[in-house]
């Protein structure tokens, strides 16, 4: 599978020929910089522009339209990465071959671009009452992550850990600035995405090269794209020298822990790669030393596990235990990275968590849509193509040697415990 | 083998082995994993029943711990084997089964015999059974934490009086504490059968060489002794009641559970599978008066959701919901019964609704573990798989007729979990 660019004016199109999948799947990648205080103007958006438009002015026309192509599913995502706004605008639909009549995936395309471009405005903004039921919802999904203890903790968590970061990390909804989201807010958002953000058209499935041309030309008067903006992928982290220890008391429950980790080395390929494979070492899978430690021998958790944010050079782990056993798991698990950081991984261990990557790596090519992903995450965050030999052979070739190097670079920033205050 | 056209160029092969298995095998050779499910009819329903005519009981929460143990059986792990092969294995256990399920890209067959071994004789340590009661307790105090769980729990005791249905899968505590080295005995004698399970494989295999090998597996030669049905009472009826509030500490805004029991002679129905999801979907469509009646009302925020349950005994409707606005909730779901009650679906919606629904199948069959999980939900439905695709594209808007007499208040029940002011 190789991915193709395109020769169409005034647009940046990539075509990722996948065979064999009875769907063609379209993204609109929208990547530029982050406006701290509009993280909710641009999450309502990428969830408004997909509810309605100026020729579907409602949610059942809409539907209606989209049930009548199939079922077209559209979906709608935001988040942010390497300091960069990610905006993407998908769309999934049933491949013509597959079925008994033509220019359904024609009519999807079209839809999409009406929906992204052709928005329902009222006044020459977005109306009003869409806007007051978003922060409505959003105030009520506040409500519910307070009271469900895992999203809480994991809210709170991230709260402490980015707080010198909040330049380009918020926690969605972003409960602080909710309150100034207006119509006109969210308009002025919508506008610097079309007009200032660098757009990629991507196009997976199986389908003829020049028909797809064809349909992106009929339209391409309609999509506005500025990729003459060049926006640099380039997580930063920004921590103290102190351990930020935060302890929030409960009445009743089990305990949770995370703790978050300054990454203080350079971002780039090699290193990512190499703290992808320090993840599953860690707290990637079954056999890794939490799991195995705190588990399997000291039964201290039923789950626990590490994470690394490839997009966001983020690294924490995560348990639940007794109230009991907090000190003790805080201890074993900060023992256990500093055994890592002395160099006493098992050889086997080390070999295991290799192919695991790697048999995580070539079984995408069972999902369309993880090939589609793994090639826009690459272009935004290397400029290239996903390449599954190149990947291969990069995680192959780490040592154990220059994974010990790194490692020695990753410090606590913040632990986070919730637990039950009762005596 | 039986063959059966799922649809265009796409079979699914069933086959009952000599010791009672039902296998079936899906092939999708476009792909380069393979996934299989062994389901043991064996959950957290089954601490009572009968078997050869004599009455027995489990401690609560056997099914579950004995799923545990099985990754250790023999003094081997289950788990290790097939890391080393880079496989992933996992397993879970549900009201009416537990299931064991795999994974791979290669070395399908030995993984299979492997997985197979495991069911062929059980020999569990002291040492084991201790180390697995200490992590399912802390898998049980996880599950004591959660309002939404206890919501939910609290839905299924009001309308069920019937313990096995309300029961903990994963049991208690002080349940779990009974159980030993007899006690799994007994659960494997009675439903550790190669007649009470089921094999499901979808993905680049060959049928007939998967059944080759499966005959020749000591599994299949084993002389099996001839299994016995396991016979279970249930009673649908509810406690009395159809609304259970309760105050509790810390809330930030309440959490309501709603329940509709569907009627037995509708779940009984073999189209049952075929007609309660689109219904729900149907009767929620942006173009009909109960969503818009939800919609007006701000309640289908990102916590709304609904949805059918069902097992083969039991099924009912669920809808979940967290509102600071219970008074207008109450008051809106009597609507919303009303209004389903009078519900009128247009042939020209139902067309596009129709159309959607294909789309949807095709998309499922489009991905490894969805339509594993699609036929997996089909067998377990009863569902003829042979002609639901051909009935699912011939469905008539008066099939669902049956559905709205379920929306009545009698079969109507509210729990209310309110913030303590």
């Amino acid at each position: 599978m190789n991915i193709v660019k395109r020769d169409i004016p005034n647009l940046e199109v990539y075509y990722v020929p996948i065979k064999g999948f009875k769907t063609i799947e379209t993204f609109f990648v929208y990547t530029g910089e982050i406006y701290p205080k509009e993280f909710n103007e641009r999450n309502f958006l990428s969830e408004i522009l997909l509810e309605t438009s100026k020729n579907y002015p409602t949610t059942e026309k809409l539907r209606f339209v989209c049930d009548n192509l199939y079922g077209l599913t559209k979906v709608g995502y935001y988040h942010f990465e390497g300091g960069l706004n990610v905006t993407m605008f998908i769309s999934s639909a049933v491949n013509d071959k597959y079925l008994d009549e033509f220019n359904v995936f024609s009519d999807s395309f079209d839809l999409l671009v009406e929906m992204i471009y052709n928005p329902r405005l009222y006044n020459g903004v977005i109306p009003k009452k869409v806007v007051r039921e978003k922060k409505i919802n959003a105030k009520e999904t506040l409500l519910s992550i307070k009271q469900n203890k895992n999203a809480y903790t994991y809210y709170q968590f991230m709260q402490a850990y980015m707080r010198n970061n909040q330049e380009y990390f918020a926690n969605l909804p972003d409960e602080e600035n909710l309150r100034t989201v207006t119509s006109e807010s969210i308009t002025d958002n919508y506008n610097k995405m079309i007009t200032d953000e660098n757009l990629k058209i991507f196009i997976g499935g199986d389908f003829d090269f020049s028909e797809m041309d064809k349909i992106i030309h009929a339209k391409s008067t309609m999509i506005k794209a500025n990729h003459q903006k060049k926006y640099q992928f380039n997580p930063t982290f920004k921590g103290n020298d102190q351990v930020n220890t935060v302890v929030e008391k409960t009445s009743s429950g089990q305990t949770r822990i995370y703790i978050g980790y300054n990454l203080d080395f350079p971002f780039n390929k090699k290193n990512s790669n190499i703290m992808s494979l320090f993840n599953e070492i860690f707290g990637g899978f079954e056999n890794s030393k939490l799991f195995s430690v705190i588990r399997e021998k000291l039964h201290l958790s039923y789950y626990v596990y590490s994470y690394y944010s490839k997009g966001n050079n983020l690294f924490f782990v995560n348990l639940e235990t007794n109230k009991e056993n907090v000190d003790k798991a805080i201890s074993v698990v900060n023992n256990l990275l500093e055994e890592a950081k002395a160099g006493q991984i098992d050889d086997d261990l080390f070999l295991q968590a290799k192919m695991n990557l790697i048999n995580r790596l070539e079984t995408s090519v069972d999902s369309q849509s993880k090939m589609m992903i793994h090639n826009i995450i690459d272009y935004i965050r290397f400029n290239e193509s996903f390449d599954i030999k190149n990947r291969i052979e990069d995680i192959l070739n780490i040592t154990k040697e220059e994974l010990v190097e790194l490692i020695k670079n990753i410090k606590i920033d913040t632990t986070y415990i919730y637990t039950n205050g009762d005596n | 083998m039986k063959q059966t056209e799922i649809i265009k160029d796409e079979f699914v092969y069933e086959y009952r082995l000599a010791n009672g298995l039902d296998v079936f095998i899906h092939p999708k050779p476009r792909f380069i994993q393979t996934f299989v499910s062994l389901h043991v009819y064996f959950g957290g329903r089954d601490f009572r029943y009968r078997f050869d005519n004599e009455k027995y009981k489990l401690p609560q929460g056997t099914a579950h711990f004995l799923e545990h143990m099985l990754f250790e059986n023999n003094g081997s792990s289950l788990s290790d084997y097939f890391l080393n092969n880079n496989a992933d294995i996992n397993a879970y256990t549900a009201r009416t089964m537990t299931s064991y399920y795999f994974r791979t890209k290669n070395n399908f067959e030995d993984l299979l015999n492997r997985l197979l071994n495991n069911f062929v004789d059980y020999d569990f340590s002291e040492k084991s059974i201790k180390k697995e009661f200490k992590i399912i307790s802390q898998e049980l105090s996880m599950n004591d934490d959660s309002d939404e769980t206890k919501a939910f729990k609290s839905l299924q005791r009001l309308m069920y009086k019937d313990e096995s249905f309300n029961v903990q899968v994963g049991g208690t505590k002080t349940s779990i504490k009974e159980i030993n080295k007899l006690v799994l005995k007994q659960a494997t004698d009675h439903f550790y059968h190669p007649a009470n399970m089921r094999l499901l494989i979808s993905g680049n295999v060959n049928p007939q060489d998967v059944i080759n090998q499966l005959e020749n597996h000591i599994f299949t030669k084993k002389a099996w002794p001839k299994f016995k049905e396991i016979q279970r009472e249930v009673t649908l009826e509810d406690k009395g009641r159809h609304l259970f509030r309760k105050k509790i500490k810390g809330l930030n805004t309440n959490i309501i559970e709603i329940g509709i029991k569907i009627p037995a002679n509708v779940f009984n129905s073999p189209d049952h599978f075929l007609l309660t999801d689109p219904f729900i979907e149907l009767a929620f469509n942006p173009s009909f008066s109960v969503y818009k009646l939800l919609k007006v009302r701000n309640f289908y925020n990102n916590n709304f959701s609904i949805s059918p349950v069902y097992d083969d005994d039991y099924s009912f409707i669920n809808i979940s919901m967290q509102t600071k606005k219970v008074k207008l909730f109450e008051k809106t779901i009597i609507e919303l019964m009303e209004a389903i009650n009078k519900l009128k679906i247009t042939e020209k919606i139902f067309g596009a609704y129709n159309r959607s629904q294909i789309g949807s199948y095709i998309k499922n069959l489009d991905d490894l573990k969805a339509s594993h999980n699609l036929i997996e939900s089909l067998i377990a439905s009863n569902v003829d798989i042979s002609t639901y695709f051909e009935k699912k594209k011939k469905v008539k808007l008066s099939d669902f007729e049956v559905y709205k007499d379920i929306f009545k208040k009698e079969n109507l029940y509210i729990v209310e979990y309110l913030q303590e002011s």
